[in-house]
């Protein structure tokens, strides 16, 4: 239902363009959930702000198409995407601990998309919003605090909240583990999922931890340098990964917390700002061949919906 | 719970501008003392004032009693409202600080109100707009205002008023009149003057505080709900930038009193800075330090105020 | 040891990038146009000030009684004052008062706020406290009243005004340079300084003071232009020496001599617009460099 092709998105920067996302396409079927991970700077935030279409101003989408059921998001008058986001599309952000306004009520901010997409006046939306809360684990006594008043759990359940309660086809979450103690990582991962199956949505899960998303994700996709380097089941991708970036995101563990960035894959992610030509992680990899430095990113293992950009993967 | 740790933000604040007023007076008292100059000459005898009164000053100051003693009554005489005898009118300085303090809000109040208001208009304006040209045209008005030395602006405007002829350039009245419109009249030109002075800072501060909030998460949160412009700005974005405009102007204040000094100065507006012009001209000692310790204590008070407001609308104080 | 020698080569490699970063530096800036604009009316202002003896027409000190008020004429092209003085002559030689008291008080008033900054940042507790409502005083008062009375009780003098000018302005860059050193403090390298038993005092100027640096220099050049303002409006009110050549004093000779309400524009115009002008260079040329030091783009 979620046909992203060809997309590139560019940041100017002071420092020159930076290629946050370079010629990526990815299907997500209606009701499963596609687990997004990658390192830091990887692109995955951009991704999920282009498909929101609130990519900041110094972002553009170079090229590429975002279909949702078969229709062109990019096609769309602003008032028709505008009409759409918190609608048919939510968004859980990176960071839930600064996605709340700290001058309104949880209730108010809960219930507000229930206003702006008018289905609802102001009594029946409060009464949504307490219905989802009470859902998501909030406690009554919250309904009324403020943000500064919750602890980060409770905020991300407030933001989770937010997101679902008009009912959105698809739900992106943008690491919303980080930040969190682990029990409550857990909690909310399970929440997600939990709400996921429960009300159908198509869920985009980002993420840096490749455990966790195994959890939750029914596929996988890996992104290094804002490219797409393997996607498939989740099964295909853990048991069997394509991809040396994959193996060694498999191999090394991120830190208890899972914010840290990966460690264990030696040497630095590339820069947005110089992406050399070839393949992305040919300078980290150690089963590079010359080739690899022509590389043009035509798919190099495919095995029904299990894909891989590398021309070495026999090698694994 | 919540309201307790919320009067004690306010109980903190009432500490803190009663040592405020205390470092008021205390500077006054040793700055007299310390400095070269006799303070005897300099506060309590003038050839100017009468035998009787210089009496009656000695009396009030314990001039005769040792240095603390005289530091107690000092304070209290400033709290009570006694700051001598002015050199240059030989009355008591409160009785002609108070009309003037009056004078003063009668115009300092209209202005504020006034450039505020303006200020977080265009400040709104700005943000939203932000490196826009309209944008940098109203940053540019704005520091150009800014720059402008608040006497010279008001020469300006004398300048062109007399040009035209009719308008009034100097004083609160003209002389034997009472009405509200004569009043009006005289109050046009310091009050365009002040109000274009404090307008550039408002903008200024209403552009960048909105500036910031607006690369807040919680906004990019209220766009992904689909809000529409509208409701991103006048929902979320301004409340949240008015909050540090309450601390702002507080802070500015000083600043803002500063201009109306000048301004009265400019225009013979017989108000608190006025009589600090005359005071320095007339080497009247008590008045000044009368006029400081008046003005100073209403910027603390101001500020007092400006806390608690803040107190009250801001939730994170509020439910601590 | 190893840390200890890793430092020092931190600090050699800092100074010897000094220069090539100082042409990095130059590049960004000179893409900023208003900063560009900024310094060159900084420049004009300087110049105008060391050369004021040559570009004069007149020794701006002549007095000459025949010439009372006159109004621009090819000799005197902005006129004469109420002592017959030049007045373009003088509107030349203000500029040097303006910019030494400028930048004496800003860099007194920098200093000192560098200084209290610092400290207050670094110790924390109690002294920080003292400092912090200290420098809530000071912020919250109205500084020129304070000027005044001050300046008033202890003479007059050029040196007195920039000295109550400067000490009465620190509290603003202390408040800056607190917060920035309250982060600073938390990074990697000066948390291992401070573990590995550094002075406080060395690691305070040898490794946060340089990190603060880039902010200080743009808040300096800031208070450059509220000294002047400062330095003007005091002269206006009548304090301060009125014998010493100023804009300020200008403007306070044409007040007080009748010639703005006779409307004599080319007596009181020139010294506000040179004050303007010279404050917007500052202002513009500190914008410009805080907004580099500390670039904050984002929004739809
Ligand atoms: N507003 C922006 N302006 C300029 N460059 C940006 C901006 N946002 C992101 N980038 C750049 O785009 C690239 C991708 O960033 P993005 O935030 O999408 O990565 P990410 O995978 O979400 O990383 P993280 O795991 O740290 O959240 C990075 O190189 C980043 O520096
Ligand atoms: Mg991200």
């Amino acid at each position: 239902m979620l046909n992203i092709s060809n997309l590139s998105v560019s940041y100017s920067t002071d420092s020159g363009i930076a290629n946050a996302i370079t010629d990526l396409s990815l299907d997500v079927n209606e009701g499963e959930t596609m687990g997004l991970v990658g390192e830091s700077g990887s692109g995955k935030s951009t991704l999920g702000l282009a498909l929101m279409r609130i990519l900041p101003k110094n972002a553009r989408i170079v090229s590429g198409s975002m279909m949702v059921y078969g229709k062109d998001l990019m096609s769309l008058s602003r008032g028709k995407m505008r009409r759409m986001r918190g609608e048919t599309i939510s968004m859980v952000f990176q960071g839930a601990m600064n996605s709340l306004n700290p001058l309104m009520t949880v209730e108010k901010q809960v219930s507000e998309p229930l206003l702006i997409h008018g289905k609802a006046n102001m009594r029946e939306a409060l009464a949504t919003a307490h219905d989802i809360l009470g859902k998501v684990g909030l406690k009554s006594s919250a309904w009324k605090q403020y943000p500064h008043q919750l602890s980060g759990g409770m905020k991300q359940r407030a933001v989770i909240a937010m997101a679902i309660i008009t009912n959105p086809k698809i739900l992106i979450a943008d690491e919303p583990t980080t930040g969190l103690d682990v029990v409550t990582q857990m909690a909310i991962v399970r929440l997600l999922k939990e709400t996921q199956r429960e009300m159908n949505i198509t869920m985009i899960f980002i993420s840096h931890d490749l455990p966790v998303v195994a959890k939750i994700a029914d596929r996988i996709s890996i992104m290094y340098g804002g490219r797409l380097m393997e996607s498939g089941t989740t099964n295909d991708v853990i048991r069997n990964p394509r991809h040396p970036y994959t193996s060694k995101l498999l191999a090394s563990v991120p830190d208890i917390s899972g914010n840290q960035i990966i460690s264990g894959i030696p040497g630095e992610p590339v820069s947005a700002l110089r992406l050399p030509a070839g393949c992305l992680f040919r300078e980290r990899c150690e089963i590079a061949l010359k080739e690899c430095a022509s590389y043009n990113y035509d798919v190099s293992f495919e095995e029904k919906d299990h894909r891989a950009y590398c021309i070495n993967s026999g090698a694994l | 719970m919540a309201t307790l740790t919320f009067s004690s933000y306010i109980a903190k604040r009432i500490a803190l501008t009663v040592v405020s007023i205390f470092i008021i007076i205390s500077f006054n008292f040793f700055l007299f003392r310390v400095l070269p100059g006799n303070p005897i000459t300099l506060l309590y005898r003038s050839p100017r004032l009468t035998l009787n009164q210089e009496k009656s000053l000695a009396i009030q100051f314990g001039l005769n009693k040792p240095e603390w003693e005289q530091y107690l009554l000092y304070i209290r005489n400033a709290l009570e409202g006694n700051f001598g005898i002015s050199f240059y009118y030989k009355v008591s300085v409160t009785s002609e600080l108070i009309p003037a303090l009056e004078n003063s809000l009668v115009l300092l109040i209209p202005a504020t109100i006034i450039s505020v208001l303006l200020g977080i208009f265009t400040g709104v304006f700005s943000a939203w707009r932000e490196n826009s040209k309209t944008d940098v045209a109203v940053l540019q008005t704005a520091m150009a205002f800014y720059a402008m030395p608040t006497f010279w602006l008001g020469g300006i405007f004398i300048l062109l008023a007399i040009y035209i002829g009719g308008i009034p350039v100097a004083g609160e009245y003209s002389v034997g009149s009472t009405s509200i419109l004569n009043l009006l009249e005289h109050m046009a030109l310091p009050l365009l003057t002040l109000v274009l002075v404090y307008y550039g800072q408002f903008t200024i501060m209403m552009r960048n505080s909105l500036r910031d909030v607006l690369s807040e998460d919680y906004i990019v949160t209220a766009y992904a709900k689909g809000a529409d412009s509208r409701r991103i700005l006048y929902t979320h974005a301004v409340p949240n930038a008015m909050l540090p405009m309450i601390s702002l102007i507080a802070i500015n204040l000083g600043l803002m009193v500063t201009g109306a000094i000048l301004v009265e100065t400019v225009f013979s507006w017989p108000g608190i800075g006025y009589m600090i012009y005359e005071a320095i001209g007339h080497l009247d000692y008590p008045m000044l330090q009368g006029a400081f310790i008046i003005v100073t204590f209403s910027v603390v008070l101001a500020n007092l105020l400006a806390d608690m407001i803040y107190g009250m609308v801001d939730p994170r104080i509020r439910y601590k | 040891m190893s840390e200890a020698t890793g430092m020092s080569r931190h600090i050699a490699e800092s100074s010897g990038h000094i220069a090539a970063s100082a042409m990095d530096f130059w590049k960004r800036y000179r893409k900023n146009k208003i900063g560009v604009a900024g310094l060159g009316i900084i420049i004009f202002f300087t110049v105008m000030a060391v050369f004021a003896p040559l570009i004069s027409p007149y020794n701006p000190n002549l007095i000459n009684s025949s010439l009372y008020l006159s109004p621009p004429s090819a000799a005197h092209l902005l006129g004469t004052n109420q002592l017959g003085q030049d007045l373009l002559s003088l509107n030349f030689y203000g500029a040097r008062i303006s910019l030494i008291v400028g930048f004496a008080a800003a860099a007194i008033s920098v200093i000192v706020g560098l200084v209290i900054g610092l400290y207050s940042g670094y110790f924390g507790g109690w002294a920080d406290e003292i400092l912090m409502r200290v420098t809530d005083f000071f912020l919250v008062i109205p500084t020129l009243v304070f000027m005044i009375v001050i300046a008033a009780v202890i003479g007059p003098s050029l040196l007195n005004v920039i000295l109550v000018i400067g000490l009465l302005s620190w509290p603003s860059t202390a408040r800056t340079i607190r917060s920035m050193v309250l982060s600073i403090k938390n990074w990697p390298f000066i948390e291992s300084a401070t573990i590995n038993g550094g002075k406080s005092n060395y690691i305070i100027f040898r490794h946060i003071a340089p990190n603060v640096f880039p902010v200080v220099f743009a808040n300096a050049v800031m208070s450059v232009a509220s000294a002047i303002f400062a330095q003007a409006s005091l002269v206006f009110l009548g304090v301060g020496d009125v014998t010493d050549i100023s804009w300020g004093g200008i403007i306070h000779g044409a007040f007080a001599f009748g010639a703005v309400t006779s409307g004599m524009w080319w007596y009181v115009i020139p010294p506000g617009l040179f004050i303007i002008l010279v404050i917007l260079g500052f202002t513009m040329t500190g914008y410009s460099l805080e907004e580099m030091f500390n670039p904050k783009k984002r929004g739809f």
